[in-house]
C-alpha cells in the first residue's frame, strides 16, 4: 500500500492514514449497504412510475445535451434571481465535492491499492485541496442562504414539503429541514475532519502546505494547543460521523426531498425539447384515422385516474421539489382561484404514491377518479382544472421542465369524456360544432365586418380571387373575434387598411373560415378540435394556401404549431410580425402624430408560446414617434396572462378574489401609460374590461397595436372602384333571430 | 324492468337560419341539422332514471330525420340511450308522425314515453301528447323534475310556482322543456363510439302502415319572417342626442 511519506517536501493526500486498521472493511461494507438501500429506493420509484401508461423517449443525445446545458447554465433557475443563485451555489458546491470525493476514492482504491502509486500528490494535490475548499465554502454558503430564506422573509410560495413516498418517521419530519440540515452537517464535518488532519500533519510531519486548504487550515485554529494524541483520539469519531452521515443520506435519498437530484435530472433528460420550443398539446388520437377506419372502438382519451398518466408524467411528479416558482407566476393563483400549479403537482404526486401503497404495487388495483366536483374523495376538484388559462407561466418558470399545462389538458379531456361540463362550456362546444365560431353567430355572418371598411380599402375573398383567375400570396386568417366582436372588428378594419397601404397581396376566407379549434382543444375536447382542423385544412388545401397572416395569437399558435401534425404545410406570421417586416421594408408610410405613453401587454400565445416579443415592441416604437414602450412589472417571458386563455374566455371560474384582468390592468396603470397596446383580440377585450373595472375609462385605453399604426398611417386610399359582383351580402341588415 | 321510449326529432339548426331579404322565406339550403334541443331534455331525464337504477332500457325513436339521421342518432346513444330506432316513411303531418311513433313503440313495448315539449323548428308541441293518446297513456306536460319511478308510478314535479308534485301510474308519457334539466354533452369520440350500439332501421310499411293513410291533412302554405328594416341614420355633432330624440318622437316611438 502506497501511503504518503511523512515529509514536508512532497505534498500528498493522506487518506485513511489516521484511521484504525479495520476501517476499510467497515467503510466498504457500509457503503455497499447504503448503495443497496439506495438502489432499492430507485427500483421502487421506477416501479411506481411504470404503473402508468407507455411513453416513448426521444433521442438520448438530445436529452443528455439538454440535461448538461440546462444544469451548467442554470438558465431556468436564474429566472428567479436570488433563489436561483442559492441553488447554483449548493448545486455546483455539491457537484465539485462529489467529484472530489470520487477522485479521493480513485486515489485510494485504484492508485494506492492496485497501481501502488498516488494520484493526489505534489502540486496536483495542492490545487485539488484549494479548489475543494473553495467549493465547500460555496456549498455551505448556499445552504445558509436556504436556511435564512426559510427562517426570515419566507416568500408566500415557499411551502412546507410532504414526502408521500416516505414511511414512518421520515414521512413525519420536515422534508426541507432533513435535506438541508443533513447536507450542511456533511459539509461541516468534512471541514472539521480536514482541520484535524492538517493540525495533526503539521504537528507530526511538520508539513508546510496546510494553508492551501485554506478553510481546513483556518478551522484548525480551533484545535490550537491540542496534542497529537488528543487529535488522533477524536479523529476516528468525527470520521465515522461524517461517513455515516453521507452514507445514510445516500441510503434514504429516494425517500427524501434530495431525491430530486435523481428525479429532476431524469425529467430534464427525458423531457421532449419540442414541448418547449413548439408548444403543441399532446395528440392522443387521429380523428381522421378513426373516421377512415369506421371503427367504433374509441381509444382511451384523457387522464381520469392517476394510472392514466404516462410513466414520464409520473416521473415528472416525482421531479417536483415544491419550490413554488410556478405558483408565484400563476395568474389563476394570483386571482385567488382554486389552482396552484405547485399544489396540483404535489397533490398528484401524493395520489400516485398513495395509490401505489393502497394497491400494494399491483398493476390491477382500481384507482379512484382524479377529480370530483367538490374535490371530496379525490386528489383535485374540477374547478382546479378549469381555473387554468394555459398561459404556460408555470411551465416557463419550472426549473425541472414539468409540463403542468399538458397534464391539466389531459385531465380536462378526462372530464370532457365523462360529459362533466357546465352549460357555458357546453354552449361553446355546440357553437363551435354548429356555427364554426364560439359565439354561435351564423357562419354566413362572418364577413359582415367588411360592410364598414373605409372607402377604397379592398378585402377580397379567396373564392373571389379564384373566380377572377387570380392567385394570392397571403391568406389573412381573421379569426372569430376579429370577425364577430364589434370592438375587434375595428382592429380588423385597421389591419385591412394597413395591408392595403402596404400593397400586400392577400385574401380572406370569409364565410368559409371556421374557428381554428383552439378553444375546443384547450377545453379538452380533442375530437371537436380535430373536426375543426379537418374542415379548415380542406378549405386551405382547396385554395393551395402556403402563407398565412394570423390576426389572433391563438389562431397563430394552432395553425403554426398544431396544424402541421394533421398535414398542414403553412408558413404562419402573426400580424405584429408582418407589420414589423412591412415597416422595415418601408412599405407602410408613417407620419408623426400625438406621442402616446404606451405600455405593451404580452399575449401568452404570442410570447411564451412562440417567443414573439420584439416584433410588437419594434412596431410600437416606430409607430409612436420612436418612443420605446413602457414595460410593466411582469413582461415578456414573465408577462401576466389577461385571463382569457385556455378557453377561459367562454366560461366563468367563480372562486376569484380579484379578477386576473384587474390585476393586469393595475400593472399597466402603474407604468403611467395612457395606452395599453395589445396584439390579441382576447387580451384586448380583457384589458378593456380590466381598465373600466379599475375606473380608467377616459384616462387609459386598450388598443391593438395595428390600430396605433393605422392612426399614424400616411396614406390615402385610392378612389373606390365599382363594387364587385360578389360583394358581401346583407351586411348590416337582414339579421333574423330564431 | 322499466323501459323508456324517447322521441327524438332531427331539426335544422334555427340559430343558423338566414332569411332571404327579398322573399322573406328562410334559406334552408346548407343549414346544419341537429337533435332538437328539448328532446335532449327528455333524453337526459331518461338517462338520469337509468343511472338511478329505476329504468333498465332506453330506446330512442326518430322519424324522417333526413339523410344524416343515422349519424345524428349517435348523439342520443352517446348520451346514454341503449338503442335507436330510425323510422322512415312518406312525408306527413303531426298526426301522422305521432301514429308512426306510437306504432313503433307499441311493437317494442314501453312503460314510459319521454319527449321534448316541442321541436325547435316547428314549435307545434303536439307529437308527445298525441303519441300518449294513441298509446292510451296518461300524459304529463311541462314536466320539471323526475323524482323517480316507484311502485309502478312516475313521481315528478310540474312547471309552475309553486311546482306541483304529481304521481302518474305507469305506463305513462311525459314531455319536457329546457328548464327540466341540463342535458349532458357527449364528446365527439363518445358519439363515434356510440355507433357500437344497435340502430334499427324501420320503414312505416314494416309497421303495417299504408302510405295513403299518412297523407298530409295539414300543410304549410307559406313561411315568412317579419320584415326588418333599418333606417341607417347617423346623427353627428354635439346635439346628436337631441336630434335622435326628435327623430324618435317623429316616428312615434316616444
Amino acid at each position: 500500500m502506497a501511503e504518503c511519506i511523512p515529509t514536508s517536501d512532497l505534498p500528498c493526500r493522506a487518506n485513511l492514514d489516521l484511521m484504525p486498521a479495520g476501517t476499510p472493511l467497515w467503510m466498504y461494507a457500509l457503503t455497499a449497504l447504503a448503495f443497496l438501500v439506495f438502489a432499492y429506493g430507485v427500483y421502487e420509484m421506477v416501479k411506481v412510475w411504470r404503473l402508468g401508461k407507455a411513453w416513448k423517449p426521444g433521442d438520448w443525445k438530445v436529452g443528455l445535451k439538454r440535461l448538461i446545458v440546462g444544469l451548467a447554465s442554470h438558465r431556468k433557475f436564474r429566472q428567479d434571481k436570488k433563489p436561483g443563485t442559492m441553488h447554483a451555489w449548493i448545486f455546483f458546491g455539491f457537484v465539485m465535492l462529489f467529484i472530489g470525493t470520487t477522485i479521493v476514492a480513485i486515489d485510494y482504491d485504484l492508485f494506492e491499492h492496485i497501481l501502488g502509486s498516488k494520484l493526489l500528490i505534489g502540486s496536483k494535490y495542492l490545487l485539488f485541496e484549494a479548489v475543494l475548499d473553495l467549493f465547500g465554502v460555496v456549498f455551505l454558503a448556499g445552504l445558509t442562504v436556504a436556511f435564512l430564506r426559510r427562517a426570515r422573509n419566507r416568500p408566500a410560495h415557499l411551502h412546507d414539503t410532504k414526502v408521500p413516498e416516505a414511511r414512518g418517521l421520515l414521512g413525519k419530519l420536515d422534508a426541507d429541514a432533513v435535506a438541508l440540515q443533513s447536507l450542511f452537517l456533511i459539509g461541516i464535518t468534512g471541514f472539521l475532519l480536514e482541520a484535524l488532519r492538517l493540525r495533526y500533519q503539521v504537528l507530526h510531519d511538520g508539513i508546510t502546505y496546510a494553508s492551501w486548504s485554506f478553510v481546513g487550515n483556518t478551522l484548525g485554529l480551533l484545535f490550537k494547543g491540542w496534542s497529537q494524541q488528543q487529535l488522533l483520539g477524536i479523529y476516528p469519531y468525527l470520521w465515522y460521523t461524517h461517513f455515516l452521515l453521507w452514507s445514510t443520506v445516500l441510503a434514504i435519498l429516494p425517500w427524501t426531498k434530495l431525491k430530486h437530484i435523481v428525479t429532476s435530472s431524469l425529467n430534464l433528460y427525458f423531457h421532449d425539447p419540442k414541448r418547449q420550443s413548439l408548444p403543441q398539446l399532446p395528440t392522443p388520437f387521429s380523428l381522421q384515422k378513426v373516421l377512415e377506419s369506421g371503427t367504433t372502438d374509441i381509444p382511451s382519451v384523457g387522464y381520469a385516474t392517476i394510472r392514466d398518466l404516462t410513466w414520464k408524467d409520473r416521473l415528472s411528479l416525482d421531479a417536483c421539489t415544491n419550490c413554488g416558482r410556478c405558483e408565484a407566476q400563476c395568474p389563476a393563483h394570483a386571482a385567488g382561484r382554486p389552482l396552484s400549479p405547485r399544489k396540483l403537482i404535489q397533490d398528484l404526486k401524493a395520489e400516485m404514491w398513495n395509490d401505489y401503497r393502497a394497491g400494494n404495487g399491483k398493476a390491477d388495483h382500481q384507482p379512484r377518479k382524479l377529480a370530483q366536483a367538490d374535490g371530496v374523495g379525490a386528489a383535485l376538484s374540477e374547478a382546479t382544472l378549469w381555473s387554468c388559462t394555459t398561459c404556460r407561466a408555470c411551465v416557463t418558470a419550472c426549473p425541472v421542465d414539468i409540463e403542468h399545462v399538458d397534464l391539466i389538458t389531459e385531465m380536462r379531456r378526462g372530464l370532457v369524456m365523462e360529459s362533466r361540463l357546465d352549460e357555458h362550456q357546453q354552449k361553446l362546444l355546440v357553437n363551435l360544432t354548429n356555427a364554426g365560431n364560439p359565439y354561435g353567430f351564423p357562419a354566413s355572418d362572418r364577413p359582415n365586418w367588411m360592410a364598414q371598411l373605409p372607402p377604397g380599402v379592398v378585402v377580397p375573398t379567396a373564392a373571389e380571387k379564384v373566380a377572377a383567375g387570380q392567385s394570392f400570396e397571403y391568406l389573412w386568417w381573421v379569426g372569430c373575434s376579429g370577425s364577430y366582436d364589434p370592438r375587434n372588428q375595428q382592429v380588423t378594419r385597421s389591419i385591412a387598411t394597413l395591408l392595403n397601404a402596404a400593397k400586400v397581396d392577400f385574401a380572406i376566407l370569409g364565410a368559409e373560415e371556421r374557428c381554428n379549434g383552439d378553444p375546443a382543444r384547450r377545453l379538452g375536447e380533442e375530437g371537436r378540435f380535430q373536426q375543426s382542423v379537418m374542415e379548415n385544412l380542406a378549405v386551405l388545401q382547396k385554395y393551395n394556401v402556403t402563407k398565412v397572416i394570423a390576426q389572433c395569437p391563438h389562431c397563430f399558435n394552432t395553425l403554426r404549431n398544431e396544424y402541421p401534425e394533421f398535414g398542414a404545410k403553412l408558413e404562419v406570421v402573426h400580424h405584429t410580425q408582418l407589420l414589423e417586416q412591412l415597416l422595415e421594408a418601408k412599405r407602410i408610410p408613417l407620419k408623426d402624430g400625438k406621442p402616446l405613453a404606451v405600455t405593451y401587454h404580452d399575449s401568452c400565445y404570442l410570447m411564451r408560446h412562440n417567443g414573439v416579443a420584439d416584433a410588437p415592441r419594434n412596431v410600437l416604437k416606430q409607430a409612436n414617434n420612436g418612443l420605446p414602450v413602457l414595460e410593466m412589472a411582469q413582461n415578456r417571458e414573465q408577462g401576466l396572462c389577461c385571463g382569457a386563455g385556455g378557453s377561459n374566455m367562454w366560461f366563468e371560474v367563480k372562486q376569484e378574489t380579484e379578477r386576473i384582468n384587474v390585476i393586469r390592468a393595475k400593472q399597466a396603470i402603474a407604468t403611467g401609460a395612457d395606452t395599453v397596446a395589445t396584439a390579441c383580440p382576447f387580451c384586448l377585450t380583457m384589458m378593456s374590461d380590466g381598465l373600466s373595472l379599475t375606473g380608467q375609462e377616459g384616462k387609459m385605453m386598450a388598443r391593438d397595436l395595428a390600430e396605433i399604426v393605422a392612426d399614424h398611417l400616411d396614406w390615402t386610399p385610392p378612389a373606390p372602384p365599382a363594387p364587385p359582383a360578389s360583394a358581401p351580402v346583407e351586411a348590416a341588415s337582414g339579421g333574423w333571430s330564431g | 324492468m322499466v323501459k323508456i321510449a324517447v322521441l327524438v326529432k332531427m331539426a335544422p339548426d334555427v340559430t343558423q337560419l338566414k332569411i332571404d331579404p327579398t322573399t322573406l322565406a328562410p334559406r334552408m339550403e346548407g343549414l346544419p341539422w341537429k337533435v332538437s334541443d328539448f328532446d335532449k331534455n327528455a333524453i337526459e331525464a331518461a338517462v338520469k332514471l337509468k343511472e338511478k337504477g329505476q329504468a333498465t332500457k332506453i330506446t330512442a325513436y326518430t322519424f324522417n330525420g333526413g339523410p344524416n339521421a343515422l349519424n345524428l342518432i349517435k348523439e342520443p346513444l352517446a348520451m346514454g340511450c341503449d338503442e335507436a330506432v330510425v323510422l322512415t316513411g312518406p312525408d306527413t303531418d303531426g298526426s301522422g308522425i305521432a301514429r308512426v311513433l306510437a306504432e313503433a313503440i307499441k311493437k317494442d313495448g314501453a312503460d314510459l314515453v319521454f319527449a321534448g315539449e316541442m321541436s325547435i323548428d316547428r314549435i307545434a308541441g303536439e307529437v308527445g301528447p298525441r303519441v300518449a293518446a294513441l298509446l292510451g297513456m296518461p300524459s304529463l306536460v311541462n314536466t320539471q323534475e323526475v323524482l323517480g319511478v316507484e311502485g309502478g308510478k312516475l313521481k315528478a314535479t310540474r312547471d309552475g310556482e309553486p311546482a306541483e308534485t304529481v304521481e302518474v301510474a305507469l305506463p305513462c308519457a311525459a314531455t319536457f322543456n329546457d328548464e327540466a334539466n341540463k342535458p349532458r354533452l357527449p364528446a365527439l369520440m363518445q358519439i363515434l363510439g356510440a355507433g357500437k350500439k344497435p340502430i334499427r332501421q324501420v320503414k312505416t310499411s314494416d309497421l303495417g302502415i299504408a302510405d295513403a293513410t299518412l297523407a298530409r291533412k295539414m300543410a304549410m302554405t307559406g313561411n315568412k319572417a317579419p320584415k326588418q328594416e333599418r333606417k341607417n341614420i347617423l346623427f353627428t355633432g354635439t346635439d346628436a342626442a337631441e336630434q335622435l330624440a326628435a327623430a324618435l318622437k317623429k316616428e312615434g316611438v316616444a
